[in-house]
């Protein structure tokens, strides 16, 4: 069952939020990006930040134990509620794939569970998609992952509700049953077993583009690799153990105890990343881990498109 | 390498902080630390630190942190010295690990650039004599090379909190665009401007493009770089490769060419 709410009522309804929590939205000025929304601010509805929303879950640096005098604690999160509005399927399905790691039963992160739990998660339907390089539609997204979802419709936009947390935000609406249509796309990913591919010399085409600058991983809504680091202060033996966004473009990623570095090679390392996205994690986890929402393709220096390449070349 | 700095001896470790030729900004980094460089001081023993201190220990050093390039026979005559004396010796600035602006004289005509500064140079001091600029560790060996131009005075600290606890020294090695692109900042480079990033060593936390201004590579660069396809971005948004060149060179030419630039 969702909800119905008048076009014109839209933005009221935004603003009413900031009564349950920090409402963040997307703002576009030199580019668009998930902020928290301040007077004045106008909240984009048609551009994908550039950041996608793990940023919010999934700092770049937080710490995972504290040092104290030597002796170790966990740490206590303390942050407000947070709500965020304007987010997109694939980022949010990002989100879902995130749990699966981050919340699986035996190995629950406290801290992403915290934040989860802290979070209303309000996604915007993409009726056309924000990218030319936007391929969700064939990466099977679900509906999943939100509290409240927007879908715009010619005179009011219908809102699919799925927890608890969202349906208090809405509760003076009207209901309505309504099936809303996932985004689609142009372009598309074939699904293929890349397992054949593996030593295919289409990788060197592309891997001669790349230039390791890790902007595809650190903009992925669903890559969450980290290392972590001792920052401890010797004097008084206190400090912090931080866990930080690592990417397996880098050649420091695969170096273990004793300095050898498994994937020394970049056609290794750029390889890696598609197969992980497409490959490794669907073997386990019987789910694409890459949502299609293209930032990797659209912020690349080089602009290189696997897409393209797993389509055309991989035969 | 094993890590000197034995815990049970009571004895504070003896660091040095020691200079060549260069303009001594990158020492100044590590004296600007201030406060948090007063709480390590009492893990230290500060024995020599020309520049702040009057009386200055020879060695024997557990740590020396030596700034600066080899540009004149004494400055050989001191690294050594201090090599010896050193069981760590860290290249401290961009000018000890690829020899900085000094260096560019490498890809000039040697004598006219000490021409136009020496008109005569039979007046010269004998350990003055200059030599061709070259960074430290072509001259002796090097444990842990920090660059920058300056240096992040959060790498010293690093450095030292983590030999001081015993542990294996972690140095920043990902690109500028790591830092970058987590600061949300927009792509110089895909806005059709100049922007080294992806070639350079971050830490800096994009300091430069955090204000629009591209990275221009004071930090020398990685070891795995893709030159060719960046040259390539960087024509394809207006940048003559002679430009380009030119900035390879202003900071870290001698290592660009071991990477495959031609430069010269």
């Amino acid at each position: 069952m969702g909800k119905v709410l008048e076009k014109e009522g839209l933005h009221n309804f935004i603003l009413s939020l900031q009564k349950h929590g920090l409402l963040i939205a997307p703002v576009t000025t030199d580019m668009t990006r998930f902020k928290v929304l301040e007077a004045g601010d106008k909240v984009e509805l048609n551009n994908n930040p550039f950041f996608p929303l793990k940023k919010y879950f999934l700092p770049n640096e937080e710490p995972v134990l504290k040092i104290k005098n030597g002796l170790t604690k966990e740490p206590k999160l303390k942050e407000p509620k947070k709500i965020i509005f304007g987010a997109r399927l694939c980022d949010i399905n990002g989100l879902a794939i995130l749990d699966k790691l981050y919340l699986d039963q035996r190995f629950v992160d406290e801290t992403y569970k915290k934040r989860r739990e802290n979070t209303t998660v309000i996604g915007l339907n993409c009726l056309n998609p924000p990218s030319e390089n936007c391929f969700c539609g064939s990466m099977g997204l679900q509906k999943e992952g939100y509290d409240l979802l927007f879908h715009e419709r010619e005179l009011d936009y219908y809102i699919d509700v799925l927890t608890k947390k969202g349906a208090k935000l809405v509760k003076h609406l009207r209901s309505e049953e309504f099936d809303f249509p996932l985004p689609k796309t142009d372009k598309k990913l074939d699904p293929k077993d890349l397992w054949p591919f593996m030593a295919d010399k289409f990788w060197e085409k592309d891997n001669d583009l790349c230039v390791s600058c890790q902007r595809c991983t650190i903009l992925c809504p669903t890559c969450f690799c980290f290392d972590l680091h001792d920052d401890v202060n010797p004097a008084t033996k206190s400090g912090d153990r931080l866990r930080t966004i690592d990417s397996c473009h880098s050649p420091d990623f695969t170096q273990v105890a004793g300095g050898h570095v498994f994937r020394a090679k970049r056609l290794q390392r750029y390889r890696h990343r598609v197969m992980h996205k497409l490959q490794f994690f669907k073997d386990k986890f019987d789910r694409s881990m890459c949502t299609g929402c293209g930032r990797c393709i659209d912020y690349c220096h080089s602009k290189i498109d696997f897409v393209k390449t797993i389509n055309e070349d991989f035969k | 390498m094993n890590n000197p700095f034995k815990k049970e001896e009571k004895i504070k470790p003896k660091v040095a902080i020691h200079s060549i030729t260069g303009c001594a900004g990158c020492q100044l980094v590590i004296y600007f630390i201030k406060d948090k460089l007063l709480e390590l001081l009492g893990e230290i023993d500060l024995v020599a630190a020309p520049m702040i201190k009057g009386k200055n220990d020879e060695g024997p050093y557990d740590l020396c942190f030596v700034e600066g390039l080899v540009a004149s026979e004494e400055d050989l005559e001191h690294l050594k010295k201090w090599r010896e004396q050193s069981k760590v010796l860290v290249a401290w600035g961009t000018c000890a690990t690829h020899g900085n602006v000094p260096g560019i004289k490498i890809f000039m005509d040697e004598k006219t650039v000490e021409a136009a500064v020496y008109k005569n140079r039979t007046g010269l001091k004998k350990g003055l004599k200059p030599l061709t600029p070259t960074p430290i560790e072509e001259h002796v060996k090097v444990d842990f090379s920090i660059s920058g131009c300056p240096p992040e005075e959060i790498e010293f600290l690093r450095l030292v909190k983590h030999l001081l606890l015993q542990m294996n020294p972690v140095i920043y090695n990902e690109p500028v665009c790591v830092e970058c692109t987590k600061r949300e900042i927009k792509c110089l480079l895909e806005d059709g401007k100049e922007c080294l990033g992806p070639l350079i060593r971050g830490g800096c936390d994009a300091l430069c493009p955090g204000v629009n201004h591209g990275c221009t590579g004071c930090h020398g660069p990685l070891e795995s770089v893709n030159i060719p396809q960046v040259m390539k971005l960087l024509e394809a948004n207006g940048i003559s490769e002679k430009l380009v060149k030119q900035r390879l060179q202003k900071y870290a030419g001698l290592k660009f060419e071991k990477l495959g630039v031609k430069l010269k």
